[in-house]
C-alpha cells in the first residue's frame, strides 16, 4: 500500500521556520548588539526581511522542475553535468556548516552543562541521531521537527514568560543612536541567516507536491523565524543591557542564568537546555540531510546506509578541526559571510539561466 | 563436522508440515467402508461420538459429532427422531429440505471436509448407497455471556465488552450498526486450528485500499494456529518489533462502531474477545470512550492529566537523576540540601537506587496483576506501603526517590488503553539510563531517539503520529483538549478519502426570543 502522506506544505514551513531560527537562537543578540547597539533587533528584522524576494525567486525555482527529489530538480534546472557541480557545491557549504554546528553543539554544552564530559563525545551522540534520521530519509527527518516543535513550545514560552518581568524598557534606548552605517554592517552579518533558511526551504521546496503557495508561505517562515530572533535580542537587550550583552558569545544563555523562577529553580537554563539540543539536532540534522541528498544527485551508487555513515565520518572530521568555542563561532561567521552569502547571486542567476535555457520545457526529466 | 551419530537423525520438520496431512478420498456409497475412513482420518478422537440409525424405510444412517459442541436436543429431536421414522426411500434433498429439523445444512462428499465440519460443531449423516453426506449446523458451544470489560472498564457510556464467540460479538457489532452498509468477511487463518477471521468494515466510508490491504495480509499468514487478536495483529503489524503497539486492541463495541465509523477496518478473531483496530494513531491512546460522554471542559481536563501522567511516567526518573546528579545548580540549595539529607546512609548510587525501586515498583505490579483481586490489592498495600516504608527507614533508599517512584508509578496507570501500559513502564528505563549517563543531553538525546522511531512508525502504511506528524490541526486539537462534538463535523480526512462528512448539525445556539425567555414557536 503506498503511504497516504509525504512532505505537505505545512510541514515544509514548519522546517524552514526552525531551521532558519536554529542555533542563531544562541549567538544572535552577541552579534549584532557589538556593532550596533540598541538597534540590533531592528538589524534582525532587516536581515530576514530584504533577503524575502529571493524567497520568491526560490518558489520559482521549485515550480520549474520535477517534484520528488532535489538531485533530479537540480539536474533538471542545469542540466547533468552543471547540475552536478552545483549539487556538489552545496553539499560542500552544507557540510563545514554541518560540521561546525556539530562542534559548536559539544562545546556549547561542555561550556554550559557538563564541564566534565569532553565535547567530541557529546558532538558524536548528537551526530548519531543525525545520522538515523537521514538514514530514515527527508520525510521522518521532517516529521521529527514537526513533533519536536511541539516539544520546544512550552520551553519558549517559557523563557519569554520568565524573562519577560525582568525586562527594563530604558535598556532598549537611544534606539538608533549608533547609526544607519553601523545598522547596514549589523544587517550584513544577519543576512547569510536568512540564506540558510532559503536554502533548506529551496531543498524541501523540491519535496512537496502541492506547492501553489510556496512561496508566501516559505516566505512567511523564513520572516517569521527572524522575528522570534528579533524578538529575542530585544528580550536580552532590554534584561541584560548593552553593555553585557557585548561581552558574552552566546548572551542567550547568560540571560537564561539571570532570571529566576520563583524560588524553586535558581536560574531557568533547565528551559535552555533541551531548547540548545534539539536547536543543535535540528540545523545539523538539516545540514546533513542536504548534503546527503545532493551527494545522492551526484552519485546514485552512494546508497543508504553507507551514505549516511561516510557522511557521519565527514561531519565529524569537521567537527574536530576548531579546538574552542571561540574558533567555532570565527568559522561560522565565515562560512556564512562566502559560502552562503554567494547564493544571494547565484540563485537569481539559477532562475534567470533556467528560464532562459529551459523555457517552454519545464519538467523535463533530468538524465541522470 | 557434525558428530557422526548426527547423519542418522531425521532433519526436524517444521510443525506445520508435521501435522497429518488429511487424506484425500470422497465417499463411496459403502457405509461400514465410508464410516471406518472417516474414523480413520479423525483417529484418536476420544470425544467423537458415532451412532448408528435404522430407518423404517430400511436404510442405515451412520450420525458422527462431537458430544460437547452440539445441541443434544437438536440432534435427538431434529435428526434422529425424524430419521426413525421415516418410511419412504428419500433421496438427500428431501432428507434434508423436508424431513430434519435444522437450521442449516450442506451436502459434501469429500471425507475432509467431513473432517473439518465435525471440528466446526456440525453433525455429519453418512447414508448406505450414497456416495454424499449431510452437514448439518447444529453446534453448540458454551461461551461466556456478554460482560464489562475488565481491561477497558468505564464509569459512564456502554459497559458490554466482546465475549469469545465471534458471531455473537458480530451480532452485538450489527446491533450497534443496524445498516446493510456494514461488512464482514470471513477469512480462515491456521492451518491446525481453522480460526475464523472476520474483517468488518462500512461501505462506502473505508477506503478499498485498506480492506484489500487487511485482507491481503491477513491471507498471507501461513501458520499451524492462531490463538486470538494478539496472535493475528503481531502477524499483519507493520512492525511486529516495535515497543509501542501499531494496533489498538479493544474489547468493546462501542469503540469498535466509532472506528469504523471513522472509515478504519475491524478485525475479530473467534474465540477472543478483542478485537484490533486498523489503523491506529498513537494520539488515540490518549482518548478514552468516556471523554464524549463527559463535559468538554472535563473532559478536557483529564486529558490534559492523562498527558501529563504520560509524560511523567517516561520522563520523570530520568528528569529527577539528571536534576539531583547532574545540574544540581538548577534546584534551590535549601531543597537541594533536604535532598542530599535524605540520601545520607544510602548505600547505592542515585541510579542503581531508582532502578532498584523501579524494578520492585514493576515487580509488584506485576505480581498483583495476575493474582485475584482480593489478593491483589494485599499486594498492593504490602508490597506499597509497608515495604517503601521499611526501606526509607532502614536507610536503603531515600524518601525523596520513594516519592517520585510512586509518582511515576501512578501516573502509568492514568492511561485509559491496557495496551499502552507495558511500554510505558518499559519506556522509563532507557530514559533513566541515558539520564545517568549526560544528565539533560542524555534525557535529551533519548527524547530525540525516541522521536524518530515514533514518526517512522506506520500503521498499515498511515503515519502512527497522526495528527502530530504529519500535522492535521482540526485532529491535533482533539488530543489535547476534547472539542464539542459539532466541531468534529468531519471523520480524519487521512481515513475517510471520499466521505469525510459525519454530521451537518450546527450548534443548538438559543435564538435571542429564547434568550429572554420566549419560546422559539412564539
Amino acid at each position: 500500500m503506498d503511504n497516504p502522506v509525504r512532505v505537505n506544505l505545512f510541514q515544509g514551513a514548519i522546517a524552514v521556520f526552525v531551521v532558519t531560527i536554529g542555533t542563531v537562537f544562541f549567538p544572535v543578540a552577541g552579534v549584532v548588539v557589538p556593532i550596533v547597539g540598541q538597534a540590533g533587533w531592528i538589524a534582525v528584522l532587516l536581515g530576514f526581511l530584504i533577503p524575502l524576494p529571493w524567497v520568491f525567486m526560490a518558489a520559482a525555482l521549485v515550480r520549474k522542475g520535477p517534484i520528488g527529489e532535489w538531485g533530479q530538480s537540480v539536474k533538471a534546472w542545469l542540466g547533468p553535468w552543471v547540475g552536478r557541480v552545483f549539487l556538489l557545491y552545496i553539499a560542500f557549504c552544507w557540510a563545514w556548516l554541518g560540521g561546525l554546528l556539530l562542534a559548536q553543539g559539544g562545546m556549547v554544552f561542555h561550556n554550559i552543562a557538563l564541564p566534565a564530559t569532553p565535547p567530541w563525545i557529546m558532538s558524536f551522540a548528537l551526530l548519531i541521531l543525525v545520522v538515523l534520521a537521514d538514514m530514515r530519509g527527508v520525510e521522518v527527518y521532517v516529521r521529527s521537527i514537526e513533533l519536536l516543535v511541539m516539544v520546544c513550545l512550552p520551553f519558549v514560552t517559557a523563557f519569554y514568560l520568565a524573562i519577560l518581568p525582568t525586562m527594563q524598557l530604558e535598556n532598549l534606548q537611544p534606539l538608533l543612536g549608533d547609526g544607519p552605517i553601523r545598522l547596514a554592517h549589523a544587517v550584513y552579518l544577519v543576512i547569510p541567516w536568512a540564506m540558510e533558511g532559503i536554502l533548506f526551504g529551496l531543498f524541501i521546496g523540491t519535496h512537496i507536491k502541492n506547492n501553489k503557495r510556496f512561496g508566501l508561505t516559505i516566505s512567511l517562515a523564513v520572516f517569521g523565524g527572524g522575528a522570534a530572533l528579533a524578538l529575542l535580542t530585544a528580550f536580552t537587550l532590554g534584561v541584560l543591557g548593552r553593555g553585557v550583552t557585548e561581552t558574552y558569545l552566546y548572551p542567550t544563555v547568560e540571560l537564561a542564568q539571570t532570571a529566576r523562577v520563583g524560588f524553586f529553580l535558581q536560574g531557568i537554563e533547565i528551559f535552555l537546555y533541551p531548547l540548545w539540543f534539539l536547536a543543535s539536532y535540528i540545523k545539523t540534522g538539516a545540514a546533513f540531510v542536504v548534503v546527503s541528498e545532493s551527494l545522492r544527485g551526484v552519485w546514485a551508487g552512494a546508497t543508504q546506509p553507507y551514505r549516511s555513515l561516510a557522511l557521519g565520518v565527514l561531519f565529524f572530521a569537521v567537527s574536530q578541526v576548531p579546538n574552542t568555542v571561540q574558533q567555532v563561532v570565527a568559522s561560522l561567521g565565515r562560512v556564512d559571510s562566502t559560502f552562503f552569502m554567494a547564493f544571494y547571486v547565484i540563485i537569481p542567476a539559477l532562475l534567470l539561466w533556467v528560464s532562459i535555457a529551459r523555457k517552454g520545457d519545464p519538467n523535463q526529466s533530468a538524465n541522470s | 563436522m557434525a558428530p557422526k551419530g548426527k547423519r542418522f537423525l531425521k532433519k526436524p520438520t517444521p510443525l506445520h508440515q508435521k501435522t497429518r496431512a488429511v487424506p484425500e478420498g470422497c465417499l463411496t456409497g459403502n457405509l461400514d467402508h465410508d464410516s471406518n475412513a472417516l474414523k480413520q482420518l479423525i483417529r484418536d478422537a476420544g470425544d467423537l461420538e458415532y451412532r448408528l440409525v435404522y430407518t423404517q424405510g430400511h436404510r442405515h444412517v451412520a450420525l458422527f459429532y462431537y458430544a460437547d459442541m452440539v445441541n443434544l436436543t437438536l440432534v435427538s429431536r431434529g435428526i434422529i427422531h425424524p430419521l426413525q421414522q421415516c418410511a419412504q426411500e428419500l433421496d438427500i434433498a428431501h432428507i434434508a429440505q423436508s424431513l430434519l429439523n435444522v437450521p442449516a445444512y450442506k451436502q459434501a462428499r469429500e471425507l475432509a471436509r467431513l473432517a473439518e465440519a465435525l471440528a466446526e460443531g456440525s453433525v455429519v449423516l453418512l447414508f448406505q448407497g450414497l456416495a454424499e453426506a449431510l452437514i448439518l449446523g447444529v453446534s453448540q458451544i458454551e461461551h461466556r455471556v456478554i460482560e464489562r470489560s475488565e481491561s477497558e472498564d468505564v464509569l459512564m457510556g456502554p459497559h458490554e465488552s466482546f465475549s469469545e464467540q465471534l458471531g455473537r460479538n458480530l451480532a452485538l457489532m450489527r446491533s450497534r450498526l443496524a445498516t446493510p452498509a456494514f461488512k464482514n468477511k470471513f477469512i480462515t487463518l491456521g492451518k491446525v486450528s481453522r480460526s475464523k477471521v472476520a474483517v468488518m468494515f462500512i461501505d462506502g466510508i473505508v477506503s478499498e485500499d485498506l480492506v484489500a490491504e487487511v485482507e491481503e495480509r491477513l491471507l498471507r499468514i501461513d501458520i499451524d494456529y492462531i490463538s486470538g487478536a494478539g496472535h493475528v495483529s503481531e502477524l499483519i503489524s507493520d512492525e511486529p518489533t516495535a515497543v509501542l503497539p501499531l494496533l489498538r486492541i479493544t474489547e468493546r463495541p462501542s469503540r469498535v462502531a466509532g472506528a469504523l465509523m471513522e472509515g478504519r477496518v475491524v478485525v475479530l478473531a473467534d474465540g477472543d474477545p478483542s478485537a484490533i483496530i486498523i489503523p491506529t494513531f498513537a494520539a488515540e491512546y490518549l482518548q478514552s470512550s468516556e471523554d464524549y460522554l463527559e463535559r468538554p471542559a472535563i473532559a478536557s481536563f483529564l486529558r490534559f492529566i492523562r498527558f501529563g501522567g504520560l509524560i511523567i511516567s517516561v520522563f520523570l526518573p530520568g528528569l529527577w537523576h539528571a536534576l539531583v546528579s547532574f545540574h544540581h545548580g538548577i534546584i534551590p540549595p535549601p531543597l537541594f540540601n533536604s535532598i542530599v539529607a535524605g540520601r545520607e546512609g544510602v548505600p547505592l548510587p542515585t541510579v542503581v537506587e531508582m532502578i532498584v525501586l523501579l524494578l520492585t515498583y514493576d515487580i509488584i505490579v506485576e505480581a498483583s496483576t495476575r493474582m485475584p483481586m482480593r489478593i491483589g490489592q494485599a499486594l498492593g498495600i504490602v508490597g506499597g506501603i509497608i515495604l517503601g516504608q521499611a526501606a526509607v527507614q532502614a536507610g536503603l533508599v531515600s524518601p525523596a526517590m520513594v516519592i517520585i517512584v510512586s509518582l511515576t508509578g501512578l501516573s502509568t496507570f492514568t492511561q485509559p488503553s491496557v495496551s499502552i501500559l507495558g511500554p510505558l513502564r518499559l519506556l522509563k528505563y532507557p530514559m533513566l539510563v541515558a539520564s545517568s549517563i549526560f544528565g539533560l543531553f542524555g534525557l535529551m538525546w533519548a527524547l530525540v531517539f525516541m522521536v524518530l522511531q515514533v514518526v517512522s512508525m506506520r500503521s498499515f502504511g498511515y503515519p502512527f503520529m497522526y495528527p502530530l506528524a504529519p500535522f492535521r490541526w482540526r485532529g491535533e486539537l482533539d488530543i489535547f483538549i476534547r472539542i464539542p462534538l459539532f466541531w468534529l463535523s468531519k471523520r480524519p480526512d487521512l481515513l475517510a478519502g471520499q466521505n469525510q462528512q459525519r454530521m451537518n448539525i450546527t450548534p443548538p445556539y438559543p435564538g435571542k426570543g429564547e434568550q429572554d425567555g420566549q419560546s422559539r414557536k412564539s
